[in-house]
């Protein structure tokens, strides 16, 4: 059935739309960035190369694909310590919680309420298609989801009231 | 914050953008690929040059521009000499005429049929 395939455009769609998502993802795995570029252009080159057919969640697919190439290469690489532990996420200017704090909070969050929160929040996926790409219930979904979105927002908060890094205010107390 | 507001606040943030996925052509394997098919291809064509007999070059009526005229260090060996072109021959006659002439004979014996065995069909028929 060619018509259940993974097509070339099919994948540069995919990539295109959930490429930062899924790289952010690996990164939640992996420390060390080029690494986890290079499982998520592992993941989709081998699907190009490959004739493999559709699955029914195509998005769920991508992440269980990126999770399991993320862990076998964490698996093989456990013993190496990263020098690159950089940003995944661009802080908005206004905001004082920066792009490292969230991804902190991220990685703190157990894999499956981290897998929900990426699924909703950066692939822009429903409860329900989150529940059937992870293949549980919608009520599970939802409620990992919701689990998720309060641990977030305690971590973000508890550093928001945290220690604050130096900064200079030398215009305001003149 | 309620869970509309931190979700759009998270939202916010923008994940990083993967490097351009390359394009199925230029994987590794298929790059190694290729290179291996030019290797294989150059290395056909060397052994077709090598294994191709040597072409004998035009004929000229002047000695000089045939090179007869004057003395070339030429000594190729016995082995081949019945492989040399028409003008190597003709070099080897002028410069060593015996040599040539005992060389042409072996060959010629090596690769004619033995009359003189008693064995020889000739012989055979000759009798009869």
């Amino acid at each position: 059935m060619p018509d259940t395939l993974w097509s070339h455009q099919d994948l540069q769609r995919h990539y295109e739309r959930h490429g930062p998502a899924l790289l952010a993802y690996a990164r939640s795995f992996l420390s060390d960035a080029a690494r986890a570029q290079d499982i998520l252009h592992g993941v989709f080159l081998k699907l190009l190369s490959s004739r493999v057919a559709k699955p029914d969640s195509e998005i769920g697919y991508l992440y269980r694909a990126v999770r399991n190439a993320s862990l076998n290469d964490l698996r093989k690489t456990s013993s190496e310590v990263s020098m690159d532990e950089g940003h995944w996420f661009s802080a908005p200017a206004p905001h004082a919680v920066t792009g490292f704090a969230l991804q902190t909070a991220l990685r703190a969050l157990p894999e499956e309420q981290r897998e929900a929160v990426m699924m909703r929040i950066w692939s822009g996926m429903t409860l329900d298609e989150i529940a059937r790409a992870t293949g549980v219930s919608l009520n599970t979904a939802a409620s990992r989801y919701r689990y998720a979105l309060e641990k977030l927002r305690r971590q973000i908060a508890g550093d928001q009231k945290g220690p604050q890094p130096c900064v200079t205010t030398s215009s305001k107390s003149s | 914050m309620r869970d509309d507001q931190f979700e759009e606040f998270l939202k916010s943030f923008q994940p990083q953008r993967p490097a351009p996925l390359p394009v199925a052509g230029d994987s590794p394997i298929k790059r190694r690929l290729a290179a291996s098919a030019v290797l294989l291809a150059a290395a056909s064509l060397l052994l077709a040059f090598w294994k191709m007999p040597p072409s004998d070059p035009p004929v000229s009526n002047s000695p000089q521009a045939s090179g007869l005229g004057v003395a070339q260090p030429f000594e190729p060996p016995a082995s081949v000499v019945g492989r040399l072109s028409r003008t190597a021959r003709t070099n080897r006659a002028f410069e060593d005429s015996a040599g040539l002439e005992a060389q042409l004979e072996q060959d010629f014996h090596s690769a004619a049929p033995h009359f003189d065995r008693d064995d020889s069909a000739l012989r055979i028929l000759s009798r009869e």
